[in-house]
């Protein structure tokens, strides 16, 4: 059916065997999971602090965003979710030809994600709302900033990790290519799709708290 | 090697879908309504849409019993770290009254023209002092 070598995958030394090997690299990523929430837990605990401070400028500041930038960058979000379970589905399956096809619509739509942020970026410098020496906006609310500082703060922080989430899929597919994913095993891209959709999650409460402020 | 048991695309399909549809109720709520009651609903809808991905497309449902207490002790965490901050912010009134002149961050929004600029018409407190 398909062309792709398959490649068997041995367990590390240091297990007993691949299921405590798996079982091993779950638990360590459920832990980075765990760690990534409560990161990002520091920044909803000042969001939500800030809020209660200056409800008028999360507003006004909200009105400067475009709603349906956000939720296309929603939409490529959770595509882009569903592409990597396909991807993982096909492996499992020892459908091999579909694999990087699927890794590659992920890595396409992470890529559409970036874009769409860097044009959303692009519009804010230009208006002058970058917090700090760039900012230059006269906003009704006195605190338009403090939004603004939330807002490259957290939509910042989460590009990054979309920067290395397209890092690591890169890496799946030149794994995929040379028949590492099979049926017998798909350690990494489980990895990977539970810190993408972490990637997700963070995005999915970012989008209300920054876009439909009202 | 016999393929291992995996979901039907329509599985995938539906995950993606609820979220969406879940996505677009958040955007009807904020076009259509105003004020703190739509602010909660939009991110309560967000927390729906959460667990959407936690439980179908993380897998939390089926995964061991371990991995899944790291992800609700995270989350009871974020929780205590939420309601221990507000305990703080909420209650400060009580105990400074003149706590906002000393600690308020907020400041005019206005071009920033050289290194005089002065904190709401005022020049700068503590003159001499670190910050």
């Amino acid at each position: 059916m398909s062309q792709v070598p398959r490649k068997e995958h041995h367990a590390a030394h240091h297990f007993d065997d691949a299921v405590q090997e798996r079982d091993a690299a779950l638990l360590g990523m459920w832990l980075f999971i765990g760690q990534e929430l409560l990161f990002f837990g520091g920044l909803a605990v000042l969001y939500i602090v800030m809020r209660l401070q200056h409800p008028g400028a999360f507003v006004e500041g909200s009105g400067h965003l475009s709603w349906k930038l956000g939720g296309l960058n929603t939409a490529f979000l959770v595509v882009s979710s569903m592409t990597l379970g396909l991807a993982i589905r096909s492996a499992k399956r020892d459908e091999a030809g579909k694999i990087v096809p699927f890794l590659g619509a992920t890595f396409l739509l992470a890529l559409s994600f970036l874009v769409v942020k860097g044009f959303e970026y692009s519009e804010k410098i230009h208006h002058g709302l970058v917090p700090g020496k760039w900012f230059s906006a006269i906003g009704a609310d006195p605190s338009l900033h403090v939004f603004f500082g939330m807002y490259f703060a957290t939509t910042g922080l989460h590009a990054l990790h979309v920067l290395i989430g397209m890092g690591l899929l890169v890496w799946l597919m030149l794994r995929a290519r040379r028949g590492h994913f099979h049926s017998g095993y798909q350690t990494p891209l489980d990895l990977v799709n539970l810190y993408w959709h972490t990637v997700e999650l963070i995005w999915i409460f970012l989008f209300p708290a920054l876009y439909l402020v009202s | 090697m016999e393929s291992v048991k995996t979901q039907s695309l329509k599985y995938y399909f539906a995950v993606a879908a609820s979220i969406l549809v879940l996505v677009a109720a958040a955007l009807a709520v904020h076009a259509t309504m105003k004020g703190p009651v739509a602010s909660a609903l939009t991110l309560g809808l967000a927390g729906l849409q959460a667990v959407v991905v936690v439980l179908f497309s993380m897998g939390l449902r089926k995964e061991k019993g371990f991995n899944r207490l790291i992800f609700v002790a995270s989350l009871m965490f974020l929780g205590f770290f939420i309601i221990l901050t507000l305990a703080d912010v909420l209650t400060r009134g009580d105990v400074a009254k003149d706590e906002e002149f000393n600690f308020s961050i907020k400041s005019p929004v206005k071009p920033l023209t050289g290194s005089n600029h002065t904190i709401d018409g005022h020049p700068p407190r503590h003159e001499g002092r670190a910050p």
